[in-house]
């Protein structure tokens, strides 16, 4: 009886805050129906991955699918962790975003408030028609992992490269990319890389098996094709923009699992379609981002700040921004030589789980000079649930599931290609002065590279204190962009 | 200081209206067709209900930790059942989802939600241990690895139902009888 009464006392006290509202009518017509209002929304933003065999659990195309669950749908949906979408409004506007207003948040609530009611059935929607097959048309090349990868019924989540062969004779230019999770329950995401040096295929142990990859492929890349997380669309570039693919590059595929409960294949695929006519303008990234990372066990509030200038006038189409498990609020800002400042991306809740690329709407301007500026915050204490470790240990720069990393990944259009040679040149330049005191204790350096790293620190860290402070890093800059380029 | 102890007091309420419930009364069939009613519990030392669905990611991931704990605590008396309160989980889905998913105890079809609703289970994964007179002794998750939405620990740092179980065998009261779920809602239940 107990529970009854204090439920009673708690439901009075609710029932007299609430306001008095209108006639009953008033009332009746303003409770939401799964047939005019709930179904849109859902059809519009949930039933694409909701469905059956696609990657989300509960299926949500029916009236019975949904109202058996609205409850459920409208406490994610209320803490925005359905549909999954990180970036805050007002910073960057940007394609596929999957955010509920607050009226669809509301409409949603009031829903399932009022028994989840199905309403007349003449409003009744026709669900919508998914694709079964590649959701934006037959590709040119279909490429998969050579054979199934096997995973275990629990674990760690797994991160894994595969190398897999291109056959490109010639250099190709890329104009639409898609990736298609092979085993829905495991593939959390995915990150599709070039490499033309053969260094992938040699750390690929068993051909075919891949390699483990945490934070990155682990070698120098010739470039990316995008990326895939639940929810995501093709990578579709417009016309006179491609992705050069170098000939005899083969694509790393970066697969994150989650694992499921049982034991589990994966055989995930790539569709690429080619664009005949060379690209009319330049494809690059500009990597900002330091290595400069020693975050001390309990810190909550350890704060990475980076730039970089863009050595002429581009076009941002995308960003990427990367960190690991620690990294809690990311904030990206473009800064113009006029001084004014275009937001351009502001992730308040960072998940590693829900990396993804970003691409804007419309390509963003700006002019040689503008400073890409970076600021990461990062939560290393026990209140961090997703902290790897516990009790906390410190946590430096690394590729590693324990260590921390601070990269935005900017994509940038040029007026023509042959703009691209120069623009690498000097973002290179800047990103190895950015990271060079950073990546001196990294394992993931050979010796050879470590030592012209020391050897550089040594000559240009003026006052002896082991690091490049932002006055002695242009000297360094103006040095690395007159060394040949590897 | 108000909200805290407004908590606990309801969190005593609760707990003492389980204490109060003692009338189980269920007749139903497993996936393999074997029918199971209350008065198997009594033979047990405790018995352990797992309300779970097929569909359910939170709850599929426990599958391998639940068939630990089973085979170390059936050994000890303990009775393990999962039970499926969602009707969409017939005879013939469960027999796929537990020979998938390895799972060695008996999977109970409870399509009237007749045992979610005598025990309150609302979630799945959600265990409640019942004594040998079906007083509800523990309630709630298996471990703390799910935090919050999209907030998962590396790894658990409590394991709840084992150290209930571990509790009870020794004849002690449970430490933390309440502990939140985080998985999905049973339909039409919640």
């Amino acid at each position: 009886m107990r529970p009854t009464i204090f439920l009673s006392i708690f439901g009075l006290a609710t029932l007299a805050a609430l306001p008095v509202t209108a006639g009953e009518t008033d009332s009746q017509a303003a409770v939401p129906t799964f047939n005019r209002d709930v179904a849109p929304i859902l059809y519009n933003n949930c039933s694409n991955c909701h469905r059956p065999g696609e990657v989300a659990p509960f299926s949500l195309l029916t009236y019975e699918d949904a109202a058996k669950r609205a409850k459920q749908i409208a406490a994610v949906t209320q803490a925005r962790f359905m549909p999954p979408w990180k970036a805050e409004p007002g910073y960057g506007h940007f394609l596929n975003e999957r955010r509920l207003t607050d009226q669809q948040l509301a409409t949603i609530r009031d829903w399932a408030a009022k028994g989840a009611p199905e309403g007349d059935p003449n409003q009744k929607p026709v669900p919508p028609k998914f694709s079964n097959g590649w959701q934006a048309g037959d590709p040119d090349q279909v490429v998969a992992m050579s054979q199934p990868y096997s995973l275990a019924a629990e674990g760690p989540d797994v991160f894994r490269c595969f190398v897999i062969p291109l056959d490109a004779k010639e250099d190709e230019y890329v104009s639409q990319v898609e990736f298609r999770p092979g085993n829905r329950r495991v593939v959390h995401h995915s990150i599709l890389f070039l490499d033309n040096t053969g260094q992938a295929r040699r750390r690929e142990k068993v051909p075919g098996q891949g390699y483990d990859c945490v934070g990155g492929p682990g070698l120098a890349i010739a470039g990316g094709l995008g990326g895939w997380a639940p929810g995501a669309t093709p990578m579709q570039f417009e016309h006179g923009i491609a992705q050069i693919v170098p000939k005899g590059s083969d694509l790393v595929m970066q697969l994150h699992y989650h694992l499921s409960g049982k034991p589990e294949e994966d055989l995930s695929q790539v569709g690429i379609k080619f664009s005949k006519a060379p690209p009319v303008k330049g494809l690059t990234l500009l990597t900002v981002g330091n290595a400069s990372i020693d975050i001390p066990a309990g810190e909550n509030q350890y704060v990475v700040k980076a730039s970089a200038t863009l050595p002429m006038d581009a076009e941002v189409i995308g960003v990427f921004p990367h960190a690991h498990y620690l990294c809690k609020d990311m904030k990206v800002d473009a800064k113009l030589p006029d001084g004014s400042v275009q937001p351009l991306i502001w992730i308040k809740d960072w998940d590693f789980n829900w990396q993804g690329s970003y691409r804007y709407v419309s390509p963003i301007k700006l002019p040689k000079g503008t400073e890409i500026a970076m600021q990461y915050t990062y939560d290393n204490s026990t209140a961090n649930p997703r902290n790897p470790s516990n009790p906390p240990r410190e946590v430096k720069f690394g590729e590693q599931t324990t260590n921390e990393m601070a990269f935005t990944f900017v994509q940038v259009t040029l007026d023509s290609p042959g703009l691209v040679a120069d623009f690498q040149r000097d973002a290179n330049a800047q990103f190895l002065a950015a990271v060079l005191d950073g990546v001196l204790d990294s394992d993931e350096l050979g010796p050879q590279q470590k030592t012209q790293m020391k050897m550089l620190l040594n000559i240009f860290d003026k006052n002896r204190n082991g690091r490049i402070d932002p006055d002695e890093r242009p000297a360094l800059v103006e040095f690395l962009k007159k060394m040949p380029l590897r | 200081m108000a909200a805290g102890l407004r908590v606990g007091i309801l969190l005593v309420a609760i707990a003492a209206a389980f204490a109060a419930s003692k009338a189980l009364d269920y007749s139903l069939t497993d996936a393999n067709g074997k029918t199971h009613t209350a008065d198997e519990i009594q033979h047990y030392k405790a018995t352990v209900l797992l309300f779970v669905a097929t569909e359910c990611p939170n709850a599929n991931t426990y599958a391998p930790v639940l068939a630990r704990l089973y085979r170390e605590y059936s050994a000890r008396g303990v009775l393990f059942l999962a039970v499926y309160s969602d009707p969409a989980d017939n005879a013939a889905a469960v027999q796929k989802h537990d020979a998938d998913y390895r799972i060695p105890y008996p999977g109970l079809l409870d399509p009237n939600q007749t045992l979610a609703r005598q025990t309150g289970a609302r979630s799945t994964p959600e265990a409640v241990v019942l004594s040998p007179g079906d007083e509800v002794l523990y309630r709630g998750r298996v471990d703390d690895r799910f935090v919050d939405l999209g907030k998962t620990r590396f790894r658990p740092a409590h394991e709840d139902l084992r150290e209930a179980l571990d509790q009870i065998l020794q004849g002690q009261p449970v430490k933390n009888p309440v502990t939140k779920v985080l998985g999905c809602a049973i339909p039409g239940v919640n």
